[in-house]
């Protein structure tokens, strides 16, 4: 039980404001020593915060990672996203039951385990994968599973919490002949935890470079000459948004979208706990550029050992004096900070992020306003992905020219692709933008596992479109894509052979729509679960005449009418999906229909629900 | 109020002092609250009970029941000291400065907090800075300035602050009571005072006294200010008031020492009540006249910021009651006037005539325009806020004016001070609130609220029932123990009739405005050992 | 919408733009919902109110900008020579289908609805002729609690998520009793850390309620009942405080007074108290005094009017003549009107002839 003492000590530790609820919240948490936001907890941080007990409430409500009910001393949480559901998710939590004889929602009987269904946890190379409290463990299988219980039965409550060698970043770099290798080219070379390894390695060197020889003017002038376009999906030009940023001496905000949610990606995890000075570095620039004196990096609560490098990374620096005052004995300021996340995929939008910075929901803002007019503490602020970030450093150190070397025209640089789902090689794999599917498949993801037969590819993340065999060719930057129907998204490749079903597959994709709406709009409230419940119909074999059509016009309608790009998204899986399965699909919508790919994970997955 | 409700937004802060704002004037204090938590704007708040607007505030003072003066007195010590008021306005509109300056040397902070027994004196010149800083500030204030023996004095000192700050004359400042009735503000307008015709028009001028004569037809009008309300009740008992005439008022519940007011009622020799319920006063007359109720009534209403509203029929009228004017209107007739008022406007197109501030409106105009008094003429599009560019005594007036203790202090008989005031739920008397059925419910009995260290002491726990006592009476009620009261110090609301709070409370007044001193006098609170069935119940 | 909400157009600022092919002048900053209001062009909308902050979450006003976007009218500014279409058969089936899936999550039975007739989902519902929910969806339970509050019931089936509560106790009351918790179709109202909203810090100020759109949460019946069709209103001011609320008092047939809502014009704009809001039924109470009363032999009993009256002005007039005119006193009253008190003081100081009349200002 949490006394209202502990209660005012973390408070005070981590500050009243509003936004330091999600830290006084995680701390609570870890505290009770059964992962439980008691009532009586809340009560104390609403008077502690002197916060309405409704805010905390429906903040508790929103963020995944957060129950008010009592756990267990571990959370398992398994993840059930794309890449895992593809190698076979079902089957771990059908060994958990077996090893715990718990079901998701339910607590071991020693008070040691509770078991929840999970979405991505980034970790998608090493899949199927589960995070036990903040411990991430890849590559399961019903051995792996036995063995981790065991270990956990054996652990003291005391000891470090330890993630798998296998989620180790540079574990998940894909070695591979033929990358254009910029972002990773250090990944394994640097030391993370040390400062001094990445000085060795032209750290910072961007920075002094702007700081000695450009204006803030110059350093923008350089990133839109360049041609960056945004890292985290959407593609918009980083230049052209760092512009968008009034001038003026008002406070304004760099901020780091380390959200990294979308099914398949797992590229931001790696570039923060390999290179985390790399992201710090870009964000300098952005902040040199716009004027801006703060950063937030804001990453996910499940990226325990990412948050970790950053910090140490971020105290480094300034003990380095290349964050704080003055850098680099320039009378340039700027510090970061980072923020984390509760385990909400519609935080990777920027303006929901920014409300769940601000300790609120993650609602998204409608705009305008746009953040570059009034965004974090209602000031100008930017938002870009790590992988954005990541790259500005090379771009104002090489030149816009050298940026533009490689990719295509419009999509200059390279790209972070992340392999996932039934290939011999899965991980990162740097390659130029425009690179084809086949080559990403087998140059780099070393062909089908097992010589199996290619059937579909999702690029992009869950939002992604779905290539079939005959987009194979096509080259992979951010405008082919849309050209042809489906995206680039945030690089995610996740890639099926003849075992996936494609209705279970969408299903899946359904599945965690409708778990990640965040429920304020109606289309997207609404359209989501109806969405899900057709995908269930269909793959339960009771679909009616017209609801494969229905789908297509649900989605279309939360398309038209959503108020952020999440509602904006299931219609890109569907249209594809249902564009190059359809007939699949409408054999599913008989009774007596025979799948054996979608009836192993059916029963186990979805049964709960 | 020297400003209007709706400058609440241009108000860069707020001195809160003497108003449970939230509970009292619930929709001005959601106003307030809206700028304070929602925008960011300073609050400022002194009140012996942390009252629900402290929580946000940036400086709370909690202070005891009747040393408001002081602490302004110690907040404008600072600010003179400091050189933080507005030289402009004080140099070209006031006068009195240097008087003034010269009292408050001796308030300084450490004096201040010894007085209103502040721990941290510090907080008056941080407080005194930050209001300093806000242009303008808005300062707000209710009974809690004004039921004091020195009530007349307590809101002079916030007009002296408020000027000290120039924050007259400027939308967002002020001096803003909160009237507590809804027609208060009218009553007082319309010459329901003792030594006031309508628009504040002193009877002892000929000129005035001439005027309303020829209006009204009348022989000459009495020169000698009349009683105030204690008074009446005084010189009843005294013999020398016979008959009482009560319209819509229940001073046996309302007024202080509740004994002193029986024992006068007791003494008329006619008493007559005019009202909608057989109230507590009402149970003392010879001769009980029903009244309509608010909505079976047309006629017009004026608010705490000087607004005119027109009030209308929304009902048809209850049983064979009759409009408070109509039966007026008929005693006079009874009495050999020729008065024949057709309905509640022809009486206001008299009030247009004789009462300048109103001149200007009408119903027509009421029903369309937001009017604020004076309104002077029928072009005129009345005052959102009064003192712009210049005071109506021309210069302003800073009064030096000196602390004075209450009537009654704290001994070892009665070692606690008793507060009253209203709760959200009810008002005033409960005629209306404790009638209407949610409210009831919501709050349906009284209680004595105490803090937790004082209830230790008296080894009382919440929710038993104790008696509180003072030299007037006692009366037995339940303990509300809690840690939002100053220490030494019980609140009691007045709503309710069967643990009347004005048994308690001290007919002292202020000298100059006949004020009584409701919210301080001393009292003693005891546990009452549990009875048993047998025993019988309580008093 | 009060028209004053929006404002005349300031010189230089003024936009000018078309909506549905009609030429608009709006203020800079407006946005289309409040210029197309200011202009009496009707787009429907739900999550919108002008007391609070914009939302932009229903989507229902969805409204089509230059010929290829689609904008929420309720939060897209004005620009110049914007062109906006209001209705055109896309944005009616978006409208429709909007709709429909507001009725498919809801449980929206309207006999048995206190808001039946003034429902603004029920009015679009049968502008757009939305179709009854075909059954085929899941649809969560939501809270139902119309008992635990003095004030409020709360019928979440009913609710269409608009967040008008939220933000009304947010913003307008700003007491944040309600918020929303839970996530995408899960989404539901909280009140406090999930307290019934009778246990809950609720203040029972009932805006709320006034601006919910649909019968999730409504008022407790005070006095009467009555189909909201039936019920007649007309306004007056609160009888408690000095703020001097305008107030909309509702009665039905039977002249029972049945509601009470804040009325936007007056200095509450809009807002009530929770005795604005419920204290109003005792002037409908039995023990209303419906006759004169006169003491005899220490007991009161019924007279005329005339009787009264007779036996007030003979006794007035026995006492002047014996004991002077300021042998009587009058409280006039801070509950009646400018009317009354004027009359009562004229009264004292013209017939009776003394100046003694005071009313309890320092109560």
């Amino acid at each position: 039980m949490m006394n209202r003492e502990t209660v005012s000590r973390i408070v005070a530790a981590r500050g009243t404001g509003r936004e330091n609820l999600m830290m006084v919240l995680r701390d609570l948490e870890t505290l009770s020593g059964n992962n439980q936001l008691s009532p009586e907890t809340l009560e104390h941080v609403a008077e502690e915060m002197n916060l309405p007990a409704s805010a905390i409430s429906g903040f508790v409500g929103f963020y995944t990672m957060f129950s008010t009910r009592p756990r267990a001393r571990y959370v398992l949480r398994v993840c059930k996203s794309g890449p895992c559901h593809v190698m076979g998710s079902g089957t771990i939590f059908g060994a958990l039951e077996k090893y715990l004889g718990i079901r998701p929602g339910q607590a071991t009987a020693d008070g040691l385990f509770f078991l929840e269904k999970c979405e991505c946890l980034g970790v998608c190379s090493v899949a199927p994968a589960m995070m036990v409290n903040y411990d991430l463990h890849g590559n399961l299988t019903e051995a792996k599973i036995k063995d981790l219980i065991a270990a956990y039965r054996a652990k003291t409550p005391t000891a470090a919490e330890q993630s798998g060698p296998e989620v180790e970043g540079r574990a998940c770099v894909i070695r591979s002949e033929g990358q254009t290798k910029r972002l990773l080219e250090t990944v394994g070379r640097v030391d993370p935890s040390s400062i001094d390894s990445f000085l060795q390695h032209k750290g910072y060197a961007a920075v002094r470079k702007a700081l000695a020889e450009y204006t803030p003017e110059q350093v923008l002038q350089i990133v839109k000459d360049s041609g960056l376009r945004g890292r985290g999906g959407a593609g918009f030009p980083a230049g052209l948004k760092w512009s968008f940023i009034p001038k003026g001496d008002m406070p304004k905000y760099v901020i780091c979208n380390a959200d990294e949610g979308e099914p398949g990606t797992f590229k931001d995890r790696i570039l923060m706990e390999e290179n985390p000075h790399l992201v710090l570095e870009g964000m300098l620039l952005c902040g040199y550029a716009i004027g801006a004196a703060t950063g937030y990096i804001y990453v996910r609560g499940e990226f325990r050992r990412a948050i970790d490098r950053l910090q140490g990374a971020i105290a480094q620096a300034r003990a380095k004096g290349l964050l704080g005052q003055g850098i680099a004995g320039s009378a340039f300021h700027f510090d970061i900070f980072v923020k984390e996340g509760g385990g909400a995929y519609v935080c990777g939008e920027e303006s929901s992020l920014i409300n769940s910075m601000e300790g609120l929901r993650g609602y998204p803002r409608f705009r305008p306003p746009f953040p570059a007019g009034s965004g974090f503490r209602n000031s100008p602020t930017t938002v870009n992905n790590v992988e954005t970030f990541a790259s500005t450093p090379l771009i104002v150190l090489n030149g816009a020219d050298w940026y533009k070397s490689v990719g295509t025209a419009k999509c200059p640089g390279t790209k972070l692709f992340c392999l996932s789902g039934r290939l011999n090689r899965t991980g990162l794999a740097e390659l130029p933008m425009g690179t084809t599917l086949r080559e990403v498949i087998e140059t780099h993801g070393g062909g089908m596992k097992d010589g199996g037969k290619f059937k579909f590819a999702q690029v992009g993340g869950s939002a992604g479109g779905i290539l079939a065999a005959d987009l194979l060719d096509l080259p992979l930057d951010i405008d082919q894509t849309l050209q042809a129907g489906v995206t680039l998204g945030s690089g995610a490749v996740l890639v099926c052979g003849e075992e996936t079903c494609p209705v279970d597959f969408l299903l899946n994709i359904l599945s965690f729509f409708d778990h990640e709406s965040c429920g304020q709009c109606t289309p997207c409230r609404v359209g989501s679960a109806q969405l899900h419940h057709l995908a269930r119909k269909l793959a339960g074999r009771k679909a009616a005449p017209g609801d494969i059509d229905r789908m297509v016009e649900k989605a279309l309608l939360m398309k038209k009418a959503s108020l952020c790009a999440m509602g904006q998204s299931p219609i890109l899986p569907v249209t594809t999906m249902v564009r190059n399965f359809r007939q699949e699909f409408e054999r599913h919508g008989h009774p007596d229909h025979n799948c054996p790919a979608c009836d192993r994970t059916l029963q186990r997955l979805y049964r709960a629900e | 109020m020297t400003n209007s409700i709706r400058e609440i937004p241009a108000s860069a802060g707020y001195l809160i002092i003497g108003t449970n704002t939230t509970e009292n004037h619930p929709v001005i204090g959601s106003m307030l609250k809206n700028e304070v938590i929602n925008k960011g704007k300073k609050l400022i708040v002194a009140d012996p009970r942390r009252i629900e607007l402290a929580r946000w505030a940036d400086y709370y003072f909690p202070i005891a029941p009747g040393t408001n003066i002081a602490l302004l007195n110690g907040l404008m010590h600072v600010i003179v000291k400091e050189g933080l008021y507005d030289r402009a306005f004080v140099e070209e509109r006031c006068e009195g400065f240097g008087d003034l300056a010269k009292t408050l040397e001796k308030y300084t902070p450490e004096h201040v907090a010894g007085i209103c027994g502040l721990a941290n004196p510090q907080d008056i010149v941080g407080a005194a800075r930050l209001m300093a800083g806000l242009k303008p500030m808005a300062l707000y204030y209710a009974m809690g300035i004004t039921q004091f023996v020195s009530g007349v004095n307590g809101v002079k000192s916030t007009a002296n602050l408020q000027m000290l700050l120039g924050n007259l004359g400027v939308a967002g400042g002020g001096v803003n009571p909160l009237r507590g009735q809804s027609n208060v503000q009218g009553a007082c307008d319309m010459g329901g005072l003792p030594n006031v015709f309508p628009a504040y028009q002193p009877v002892t001028v000929e000129e005035n006294r001439a005027k309303f004569a020829a209006a009204w037809g009348s022989g000459a009008l009495p020169d000698k200010p009349g009683l105030t309300l204690m008074e009446m009740f005084n010189q009843a008992i005294a013999g020398n008031i016979k008959a009482l005439y009560v319209m819509g008022e229940n001073p046996v519940l309302s007024d202080p020492d509740q004994h002193h007011v029986i024992e006068a009622l007791e003494a008329l020799d006619l008493f007559v009540v005019q009202d909608i319920f057989m109230t507590e006063t009402a149970r003392y007359a010879d001769v009980v006249l029903p009244a309509y109720g608010f909505l079976e009534k047309a006629g017009t209403v004026t608010n705490t910021e000087r607004r005119v509203q027109p009030m209308h029929r929304v009902l048809e009228p209850w049983g064979q009651s009759k409009d408070d004017w109509w039966i007026i209107m008929q005693i006079a007739r009874r009495l050999g006037a020729d008065w024949d008022y057709k309905d509640a406007e022809a009486i206001f197109e008299e009030i247009r005539r004789v009462t300048p501030s109103y001149a200007g409106m009408t119903y027509a105009r009421l029903e369309e325009e937001l009017l604020q008094w004076p309104c002077p003429t029928p072009e005129h599009p009345g005052t959102q806020f009064l003192h712009k560019g210049k005071f109506s005594r021309g210069q302003g007036l800073l009064t030096a004016i000196e602390f004075t203790p209450p009537a009654e202090g704290t001994d070892p008989d009665f070692p606690l001070i008793l507060t009253t005031g209203r709760i959200l739920e009810h008002f005033h008397t409960g005629t209306m609130s404790r009638n209407s059925r949610v409210l009831d419910e919501l709050a349906p009995e009284a209680f004595v609220e105490m803090n937790r260290h004082d209830a230790q002491d008296h080894d009382i726990g919440d929710g038993e029932v104790v008696a509180v006592s003072s030299r007037r009476g006692s009366i037995r009620i339940k303990a509300r123990v809690v840690d939002t009261i100053k220490p030494g110090v019980v609140f009691i609301p007045f709503h309710f009739a069967e643990a009347a709070a004005n048994v308690l409370t001290i007919g002292a007044y202020d000298p100059v405005a006949k004020i009584p001193e409701l919210k301080v006098c001393a009292c003693a609170v005891e546990k009452v050992l549990p009875l048993t069935d047998t025993a019988g119940g309580l008093s | 919408m009060p028209k004053d909400a929006i404002g005349p157009i300031v010189q230089g600022q003024g936009i000018s733009l078309t909506i549905d092919g009609q030429a608009v002048m709006g203020n800079k900053g407006q946005t289309i919902l409040e210029a197309a209001l200011a202009h009496d062009i009707d787009i429907p909308y739900l999550c919108y109110n002008p007391r609070i902050s914009k939302t932009g979450a229903c989507r229902i006003c969805l409204v089509r900008v230059n010929e290829t976007m689609f904008k929420t009218a309720c939060t897209e500014p004005i620009a110049p020579d914007m062109r906006v279409v209001t209705e055109d058969p896309e944005l009616t089936e978006i409208r429709k289908g909007i709709l429909e899936m507001l009725l498919a999550e809801g449980d929206h039975n309207c006999l048995y609805c206190d808001a039946n007739g003034a429902c603004e989902l029920q009015n679009l519902v049968m502008r757009y002729d939305a179709a009854m929910p075909s059954g085929d969806f899941p649809r969560r339970h939501r809270t139902i609690d119309e008992a635990s509050s003095k004030g409020l019931k709360r019928n979440e089936d009913r609710c269409v998520l608009c967040g008008r509560c939220v933000k009304a106790c947010a913003e307008v009351q700003l007491n944040n009793v309600w918020q929303f918790t839970g996530r995408g179709g899960n989404t539901h109202l909280t009140s406090d850390l999930d307290a019934k909203i009778g246990d809950s810090t609720c203040v029972n100020c009932g805006t709320c309620a006034q601006l919910c759109p649909t019968g999730a949460i409504t008022l407790q019946p005070v006095l009467g009942r009555g189909a909201n069709w039936d019920l007649k209103k007309e306004s007056s001011i609160c009888i408690y405080c000095g703020v001097g609320c305008k107030i909309d008092f509702f009665k039905n047939k039977g002249g029972q007074l049945v509601r009470a809502l804040g009325h936007p014009d007056g200095p509450n704009q809009g807002h009530l108290c929770v005795k604005g809001r419920f204290g109003f039924d005792f002037i409908q109470k039995p023990a209303r005094l419906s006759k004169p009363l006169i003491r005899e032999n220490g007991a009161f009993k019924e007279a005329t009017w005339d009787e009264a009256l007779d036996f007030v002005a003979a006794r007035l007039k026995e006492i002047k003549a014996q004991h002077g005119p300021d042998a009587v006193a009058a409280l006039t009253s801070a509950k009646c009107t400018n009317e009354d008190n004027y009359l009562m003081q004229k009264f004292m100081r013209a017939m009776v002839g003394t100046n003694n009349v005071d009313h309890c200002a320092r109560l």
